[in-house]
């Protein structure tokens, strides 16, 4: 027995599957202190998610449930065993004693309401004494607020609805007889110039000022007509609510002011499609912490945003964190977002907790060859390598199928795979020697804003705003960005999936944006695309040789099915699948497999350049490492040329030669990657920079 | 928002020049001849003429286009020449003139729909006689599809998979699948007519209910005596009132086999399975309008009980569809990852259903509703007929069939108003309930 805040201890939590039980969570054991802060760590599949939903009690049963160990919250003086508990006690545990932050913040909050509400609610269903002022109030408050949202409120808003209404003609009346009676002044007055040059120009003057109902549309804010009726309009009825919920609202907003959301009130009131992800997930922690949690489990919160977000987001949780004095469970995939933030660490592989430890003992002595992988794949911003050292390098099964392990440390396989600056060089010199394979100048993609009464767009948005640069020959050219920074667009504009503005894009002397139809379609071998999402991207009722084969029969490649078929087979070994995934549907592979089956379709056209549109994103650090290192190795072999796009400017540095940075549709910064890190010039590239998790060893050390 | 509506109602504005085109022309294109059907069987062929002059029979077929149209736009021309086609006639229109034009003048005006050819009635009086009462049914038979095709709806999605979603699941099926012909009918004969009197409750079923309520309750007791607590399935009062049902649906599923088994092959009449008992009469009549004259009076007197039986056979076919559509956009929303949020925040199920997911599947069914009440307002052409029912279906049906043009076309264009309006509100409706696509 122990006095920890949570303890789970020996939880086995199964899933009754076609295939038999299956142990999604296997004899698994932690501790978590209070106001520490315990990060689990795992890729997915790894049970990290299943272990928390254990604990919120919320794991769908049927097929999932909680088979063997207990949960132990030693919360408000007692310590219970959460597994024992009833559904009506375990809702009484949920959001008031444990919180949980999950991974989406897009889709994590309900569409149909306003964000103020969806926290309120919370605070509602638990705090039960808020804002109570007599002993009655509880039955009279909700009562007379039946009454009044009930009858009094509509009639009230139809009424405010009918004079707005009558407001509004009204103004448009008078203007319309005001500028009436001045056009004719002032057509009088320009026609007899015997009235005088100073009633003329008075005239003029008026009719500038007023040009609301000669042209609606030209009018600034302060003089459109539409804006005066505004100012008029009287604002709705919003209902009665009583001393409880307006309690709870000026809570909510302290809530959203203690995690930094800008202007609290507003977004008290907007709804989640309205605000950006960072925002969804700030209102997603302040609805976490609404009720005082003295736990909370955060599940991979950071995953979906931008790396400035996520560190904004992280610095909030440490701070509130401390404030509250909570014991929060960190889970993520990601190593190096970790080491910033925990106090312990248990590494998760297949269901079990393989390695668990404080953060220097984990970091510094890794002892398991899981933990060394994961803390190896992940790109080093410091120095160059040939290849990620994944998990192989650790261990790996011999020809027996047993497993060995290697015992070698991560530094020191990282110096095995150093580039020296010589090599990097050469490399460089030699790319950059010839023409450029692309020549894009000053491209242009806007994409109708605001329009006007008739459609016409009277606003753009820029998403590509005048960009020009070139690609050579076997260079990877990185273009990193944030979300919205038109990125995505750019690579999409270059295939002419998106049409462009203005400009041009030279490819082998030809402009891409003029081509025809048929020109278009020849060149669709030549240029290829590798998307973000691997389960979306794939059909999946082809099987997978079909889907690689698809391309092929369009394009002509190789003079028969038997051909086509042998060459499909060679590529699905050489992007390391087995030639018996020929005949599998696409839900039969994990992501990172699929993503190895979208490259082989594109390699199979045998194409010059591939726009990589943030293919390793939707991955795991592992996969990720993986699936970067086959890039690298079919551009050596095949001589291709990528353009990769992503946010994340650690996987950028390592794959690419040079670097773009892209910010609100212009290019910010353009170099080599290497001057790019080190010598940021821009203010922009510098935030980048700092934003990304510092999960290298050495700083942990010092 | 009110661009938006703008734009929907010329839209529609489009759209019902377009249907009033059609079918103009539609009509015009089948032959015979009007006037034989105004003029009667004994009219001379000099009556006919004078009938077919008057009623601009003689014209071209365009020209006849034109002058329907001016007499239905609210802004007209007319003039003070009473052989004109287009004289102001105070008896036909009603409005206010506004500036001369040439010879003519413009008139703004109440449109015109023209008499009926067979009952030289007003079209619009023949159609507001008649409305009121298919506006009526058809929302008593969308208000008990919504209602109970929602709650069956959410039922099944929450017990996917159980004996609860699988009968409701035959429910729809039978529903979608019966014609309405033959719902109403069979509705009709054993409420309005076998059971009006007095009702003769098989006692099969109720007996099989009681059985199994009984084993249930045994069952329940015995458990709680022995506090056999296991881990997952105990007996609870909802199991218990699963079983009853359970016994009750099996009951009348034997009992109806013995029926028909009974009719056919007239074997004797089994004891316990054959018995009845007598209970009340429904009370309801095999035909009936809402409002029915008194036979002293003369005034019109409501009578609701004759809503009952029409709508429900309407709505049958609705409620299968609201049901399904609910189920399936239900089980879509249950998964969704703001479901999961609700129930992190130590929500009761209930709230999570109520009041998180339902808003959030009710789009598709809102579509499906609309669509349906829309097609009832075009009347129901069977069920009217068969429980004799005043409604816009048996008025058009009847100037059909005499080929009355003025009503047919007056009818469609009513119809085809209502469709648009159904419209214009059911995206409206949408806004309310997603403000993803409340419009600016």
């Amino acid at each position: 027995m122990s006095d920890s805040l949570l303890h789970i201890e020996n939880l086995t939590t199964t899933f009754n599957t076609e295939n038999g039980i299956v142990k999604a969570v296997d004899n698994v054991s932690v501790k978590l202190d209070k106001g520490k802060i315990l990060g689990i760590v795992g890729e997915s599949g790894s049970g990290k998610s299943v272990t928390s939903l254990s604990v919120m009690g919320l794991v769908q049963s049927p097929p999932g449930r909680i088979s063997g160990g207990s949960i132990w919250l030693h919360a408000n003086g007692e310590r219970r065993d959460l597994t024992k508990l009833s559904e009506k006690e375990y809702r009484k545990v949920r959001g008031n004693d444990i919180a949980m932050i999950f991974q989406e913040p897009m889709t994590s909050l309900n569409p149909v309401y306003t964000c103020g509400d969806q926290v309120m609610e919370a605070i509602l269903l638990h705090d039960k004494t808020l804002g109570e002022s007599g002993r009655y109030s509880s039955i009279t408050d909700p009562l007379l607020k039946l009454i009044v949202n009930g009858v009094f409120q509509k009639l009230l808003n139809v009424l405010v609805f009918v004079i707005n209404i009558f407001v509004a003609v009204f103004i448009l009346t008078l203007f319309a007889i005001y500028s009436i009676l001045y056009f004719t002044i002032w057509l009088i007055a320009s026609k007899l110039s015997l009235l005088g040059k100073n009633l003329k120009s008075k005239a003029d003057s008026f009719l500038d000022k007023n040009k609301i109902l000669l042209s609606p549309d030209s009018g600034k804010a302060n003089n459109s007509i539409v804006e005066i009726i505004q100012s008029f309009k009287i604002p709705f009825f919003k209902g009665y609510s009583t001393a409880r919920e307006k309690a709870a609202k000026e809570k909510v907003i302290k809530l959203f002011k203690k995690v930094k959301l800008p202007r609290p009130t507003k977004i008290f009131e907007s709804y989640p499609h309205q605000i950006s992800g960072g925002q969804k997930q700030r209102v997603m922690i302040a609805m976490a912490l609404s009720c005082n949690p003295k736990v909370l489990i955060a599940d991979e919160p950071t995953t979906a945003l931008d790396v400035t977000v996520q560190k904004a987001i992280l610095k909030i949780l440490k701070k509130l964190q401390r404030e509250m004095d909570m014991g929060i469970i960190f889970i993520t995939h990601d190593l190096g977002v970790i080491a910033e933030l925990a106090d312990e660490i248990a590494v998760m592989y297949k269901g079990k907790i393989v390695e668990q430890g404080s953060v220097q003992q984990v970091f510094l002595r890794p002892s398991h060859p899981y933990t060394k992988g994961l803390l190896a794949c992940r790109p080093p911003l410091d120095v160059r390598i040939s290849e990620l050292p994944t998990r192989r390098y650790f261990i790996y099964e011999d020809e027996n199928g047993s497993l060995v392990e290697t015992k070698k440390e991560v530094k020191e396989v990282l110096n095995e795979l150093k580039i020296s600056d010589a090599e990097i060089k050469m490399r460089r010199e030699l790319i950059y020697a010839s023409t450029p394979l692309i020549k894009v100048n000053s491209l242009k993609t806007y994409f109708p804003g605001e329009k006007n009464v008739f459609g016409k767009p009277i606003e753009f948005v820029r998403a590509v705003d005048d960009v020009s640069f070139d690609i050579y020959p076997g260079e990877t050219l990185g273009l990193v960005g944030e979300s919205g920074c038109g990125k995505t667009t750019l690579g999409r504009t270059l295939l002419r999936l998106v049409d462009s503005t203005d400009g041009s894009v030279l490819f082998g002397g030809k402009d891409i944006l003029k081509m025809s139809k048929d020109e278009l379609r020849n060149l669709r071998k030549d240029v290829q695309i590798i998307f973000q999402d691997p389960y979306s991207s794939l059909n999946p009722r082809l099987t997978i040789g079909e889907a690689i084969m698809e391309p092929m029969r369009v394009h002509n490649i190789c003079d028969n099915e038997m051909q086509r078929k042998q060459e499909v087979l060679r590529l699905l070994e050489r992007v390391g699948l087995n030639t018996w995934h020929f005949d599998r549907y696409p839900h039969e592979f994990s992501g990172g497999q699929r993503q190895r089956i979208c490259i082989a379709r594109s390699i199979a056209l045998k194409p010059k350049f591939v726009i990589c549109d943030e293919s390793v994103s939707a991955l795991d650090v592992s996969v990720q490492a993986d699936v970067l290192n086959l890039l690298n190795e079919l551009r050596n072999d095949f001589g291709l040329t990528y353009l990769f796009i992503s946010h994340d400017l650690s996987v950028v540095k390592f794959m690419s030669d040079r670097i773009i940075v892209m910010n609100k549709g212009k290019i910010e910064e353009e170099g080599a990657a290497d001057d790019i890190y080190e010598r940021p010039k821009s203010i922009y590239t510098q935030t980048l920079i700092n934003s990304i998790p510092k999960g290298i060893i050495d700083e942990i050390a010092s | 928002m009110g661009k938006f509506i703008l734009k929907k109602v010329f839209y529609g504005i489009v759209i019902l020049f377009g249907v009033i085109t059609g079918v103009f022309f539609l009509q015009n294109s089948t032959g015979g001849n009007p006037a034989l059907l105004v003029g009667g069987q004994n009219a001379t062929d000099e009556i006919i003429q004078n009938i077919e002059k008057d009623l601009g029979l003689d014209l071209p077929l365009y020209k006849r286009y034109f002058l329907y149209l001016n007499d239905l736009s609210p802004i007209s021309f007319h003039n003070d020449d009473p052989e004109s086609h287009i004289f102001m006639d105070t008896s036909k229109y009603e409005g206010a003139n506004m500036f001369n034009v040439g010879e003519n003048t413009l008139y703004f005006k109440y449109p015109y729909l023209r008499e009926s050819y067979s009952s030289k009635r007003p079209v619009a009086d023949i159609i507001f006689s008649t409305l009121p009462d298919t506006v009526y049914l058809a929302f008593a038979a969308v208000v008990i599809a919504f209602f109970f095709g929602v709650v069956f709806g959410v039922i099944s999605a929450l017990k996917k998979g159980t004996f609860l979603d699988n009968s409701t699941f035959i429910v729809a099926v039978a529903g979608m699948s019966a014609p309405s012909f033959f719902t109403a009918a069979i509705a009709s004969q054993v409420f309005g007519e076998i059971w009006s009197e007095q009702s003769e409750l098989p006692i099969f079923p109720l007996v099989a209910m009681l059985f199994a309520l009984f084993i249930g309750v045994a069952a329940f007791l015995y458990q709680n005596k022995k506090r056999v607590k296991t881990e997952k399935k105990s007996i609870t009062v909802g199991l218990v009132s699963l079983w009853a049902f359970k016994g009750l649906l099996f009951g009348v599923a034997i009992w109806l086999f013995y029926i028909v088994g009974y009719s056919i092959f007239g074997f004797e009449n089994v004891p316990l399975l054959g018995e009845v008992i007598i209970g009340p009469g429904t009370g309801l009549n095999v035909t009936g309008q809402l409002f029915v004259p008194d036979d002293y009076t003369g005034d019109d007197i409501l009578h609701l009980e004759n809503l009952i039986l029409p709508a429900i056979t309407l709505g049958v076919r609705p409620l299968a569809l609201v049901s399904q559509l609910t189920r399936s956009s239900m089980l879509d929303v249950m998964n969704e990852d703001y479901i999961r949020t609700a129930r992190a925040k130590g929500l009761s199920e209930f709230k999570v259903v109520f009041k998180h997911a339902l808003k959030n599947a009710m789009n598709p069914v809102i579509t499906a509703v609309s669509g349906s009440f829309a097609s009832l307002l075009a009347g129901a052409v069977f069920v009217e007929t068969i429980f004799s029912w005043n409604g816009i279906g048996t008025a058009l049906l009847d100037a059909i069939n005499n080929s009355d043009l003025p009503t047919i076309l007056g009818v469609t264009i009513v119809i085809s108003t209502f469709f648009v309006l159904i419209n214009i509100i059911v995206d409206i409706v949408y806004g309310f309930l997603d403000p993803r696509i409340r419009l600016k």
